[in-house]
């Protein structure tokens, strides 16, 4: 007779302050489950600016994915992971008579399909996909989304052509006046994912700092007691889970050590590494993370702000990203511009690469996930808004049929495959979002 | 035009082209106005689910507007229901005239394309321009918001829609009288234009029948629609519905002023000029 009592899906460990979820465990199905429980679907977009040089983008061929093009060539191993969309548009990030300020518009449009007002005090703009979705699948986990960046996160001024920097530096918008700021600092969103859920100031850091011991300190008597209940697979599982949350603390410490000369009191945040690709590698080991233990299941990722002018002098760049784009066709400019495009993309590769590590049922958590990669602009010189750069990693759970690219008509509403993607969320009431016409067809259909 | 401050007005065009002869024809002259800044083309649309349809109003685009980064982008929305039957008379065209439409993704979604035009304009500055069944344009007033739009950008809509295009999708035809939200005339004039409309190196010229004379009903609608004031147009019907024919008495004034816009040569749009130091 068959005895044993499934684990509970939200079990801590539980130390002073601390609660660390635990990662979908084969303990968690029950003994006599008819069927296996399904593991969620989760859903990120990560957003890169000033458009991509769609000339080492867009692949020469339709249907099964081939020879990657130059920008996505980082890609190559994961081409049975990854679909490419062609010919989405958003409408709305156009002008329509509201003059300059494109990236301001492409960005606050991104996610919300709507056309934001011009104004760098009195903000509108409308409720973006992640939040609509984030209440009902943030029902069932500790935080209904995450926002995360990696560049500036100020909410006031004009920071293109009379749009505020709300518009440019927000990807999510939880209401038409309220947009979600990314959390840039990889302490502060370790604190948010295992600490007391406060986001500490750089002072309080600097405090702690001088006494803090790793958070699995804390919860090792929990984990041990927990480990005395596993199965062989499931005590590994916790064990590799338990490694990659240490290793996070590590690299945040070194980073903390490497920024110690810089005065805390400073308004650079405090833990945010010099180097790019491990910023950016620390941001997606936490977002692995809080997938893995089911944190959350929605996620946006503002890789740097619309009309970021970062220099990329880790890749022997020191010209601004945003005036690069402005290449007016110089070859020089253009070279150097598909340089950042594919080393932002190397960067993805690298997340992608972590999340098909993970296990998770019968395969890993990038066959659970629809990590969404794109950008609100496709020519960064011209500033169109057709044919957006777009990429969806993972299978969304039995919901894309991923390794080819699928071409759609000439200025199809981005926002059909935000409705369409909506399903596959379990949000499946909303008839019409942003510009729709409608839904595109289900991306598992051969 | 350029002196009044306003921009020309914005035309979106819906068309069943390569159903009738005259069709092409009428499209060159939409063109024609556009070239003179008397209007301009932001979006066209087919009813045919046949990609010469599609492909041909992008000929006859490239035609006027001719290559080069000046060329604003204009998508072709097409049905992708609806007579589908070959078009070998727009083949020929096609074959002789560039274009870029050569499979179903380099077409696009009509209702998007039809609905986004009016998202450009200034209010009251938006035409939309029929000379197809009604069945594009119903389907637009399907989409959220879009009456309202339609309301406060369109400034008219003339409906060159025959019995056989009201046949082809009555439903449609029905609704767009009873719901459209701008004012609306219909186009009834039944004359028909001179073999000589069709100048030989234009697209139309390998479109059209050869040496013969065409329905003018689609040339009027768009003249109508781009010169509503001209002295040869007679009105009937009062309100939000009414509709236009030609005065015979003035007809050869009126075709006259066709056939001169059909056989406009094309003066592909240059940079603008440096402004001075």
């Amino acid at each position: 007779m068959i005895t044993r009592k499934a684990l509970p899906r939200r079990t801590f460990l539980r130390g002073m302050g601390t609660a660390v979820a635990l990662p979908f465990l084969d303990a968690m199905t029950p003994a006599l489950a008819s069927s296996k429980v399904a593991s969620p679907v989760r859903m990120a977009f990560v957003y890169v600016p000033n458009g991509i040089d769609m000339r080492h983008w867009n692949p020469a061929y339709e249907g099964p994915l081939g020879e990657l093009p130059r920008i996505l060539k980082p890609l190559e191993s994961f081409k049975n992971d990854i679909t490419l969309l062609s010919n989405l548009t958003h409408n709305n990030g156009r002008a329509l008579l509201d003059g300059a300020g494109d990236h301001g518009r492409c960005c606050a449009s991104y996610l919300t399909g709507m056309h934001p007002r011009k104004s760098a005090v009195e903000i509108k703009n409308g409720i973006s996909m992640d939040q609509i979705v984030a209440r009902e699948a943030g029902k069932a986990t500790r935080f209904p989304s995450l926002e995360i960046g990696m560049e500036d996160a100020r909410q006031a001024g004009d920071c293109d052509s009379g749009y505020s920097c709300a518009y440019t530096n927000n990807l999510a918008w939880a209401s038409e006046t309220q947009p979600l700021p990314p959390v840039l600092d990889p302490r502060a969103l370790f604190e948010r994912l295992f600490g007391k859920g406060a986001e500490l100031s750089p002072e309080a850091r600097v405090r702690e700092g001088k006494f803090r011991r790793s958070i699995l300190d804390f919860v090792m008597g929990d984990a041990a007691k927990l480990q005395s209940t596993l199965g062989p697979t499931d005590r590994r599982k916790l064990d590799e889970y338990l490694t990659s949350i240490r290793a996070i603390e590590q690299q945040i410490a070194k980073a903390e050590q490497d920024n110690a000369q810089i005065d805390p009191k400073m308004e650079k945040p405090y833990g945010v590494p010099a180097d790019f690709a491990e910023h950016f590698k620390l941001m997606t080991d936490m977002a692995t993370v809080a997938f893995q233990a089911d944190l959350t299941r929605v996620m946006t990722f503002l890789v740097t702000r619309e009309g970021s002018s970062r220099a990329y002098r880790e890749i022997g760049i020191p010209d601004g990203h945003h005036p690069l784009t402005h290449h007016k066709n110089d070859p020089a400019m253009m070279e150097k511009v598909a340089q950042i495009n594919t080393y932002h993309v190397r960067q993805f590769a690298g997340w992608i690469e972590k999340l098909r590590s993970v296990k998770e049922g019968d395969g890993n958590l990038l066959d659970q996930s629809m990590i969404v990669y794109g950008a609100g602009l496709s020519d960064g010189n011209r500033h169109l808004h057709e044919d957006l750069p777009t990429l969806v990693a993972g299978r969304g759970a039995g919901a894309i049929l991923p390794g080819r690219r699928i071409v759609y008509r000439r200025e199809t509403p981005m926002s059909n495959l935000f409705l369409t993607m909506m399903d596959t969320m379990g949000v499946r009431n909303i008839e019409h979002f942003g510009d729709s016409t409608g839904r595109v067809e289900p991306l598992n259909l051969a | 035009m350029q002196l009044t401050g306003r921009p020309p007005s914005g035309v979106a065009l819906d068309c069943d082209l390569g159903a009738r002869p005259g069709t092409p024809l009428a499209v060159e002259i939409l063109f024609a106005l556009d070239q003179k800044s008397e209007c301009r083309v932001i979006s066209m649309a087919t009813t045919r689910s046949h990609l010469h349809s599609a492909a041909y109003l992008d000929a006859v685009y490239r035609f006027y507007s001719g290559t080069g980064p000046f060329v604003r982008p204009l998508p072709v929305g097409m049905a992708l229901k609806g007579p589908a039957d070959p078009l070998p008379h727009l083949e020929k065209a096609l074959q002789r005239h560039n274009h870029e439409i050569q499979r179903l993704a380099d077409t696009a979604d009509p209702y998007a394309v039809l609905r986004n035009a009016f998202t450009t304009q200034f209010d009251g500055n938006g035409l939309a321009i029929l000379c197809g069944p009604a069945t594009n344009f119903a389907k637009v007033l399907d989409l959220p918001g879009s009456r309202e739009l339609i309301a406060l950008k369109c400034k008219l809509m003339v409906a060159a829609i025959d019995d056989t295009r009201r046949a082809a999708d009555p439903a449609a035809a029905e609704r767009l009288m009873a719901e459209w939200p701008s004012p609306l005339v219909i186009c009834e004039w039944e004359g028909r234009l001179p073999a000589a409309a069709v100048a030989a190196d234009h697209p139309s010229g390998l479109a059209e029948p050869a040496d013969a004379e065409l329905p003018g009903r689609d040339a009027a609608a768009i003249l109508a629609a781009v010169r509503p004031n001209e002295p040869y147009f007679r009105y009937s019907g009062e309100g939000r519905r009414r509709t236009v024919t030609i005065d015979p008495a003035q007809q050869d004034r009126a075709i006259m002023a066709m056939v001169e816009l059909a056989n406009a040569k094309p003066q592909p749009r240059t940079a603008p000029p440096k402004r001075p130091v």
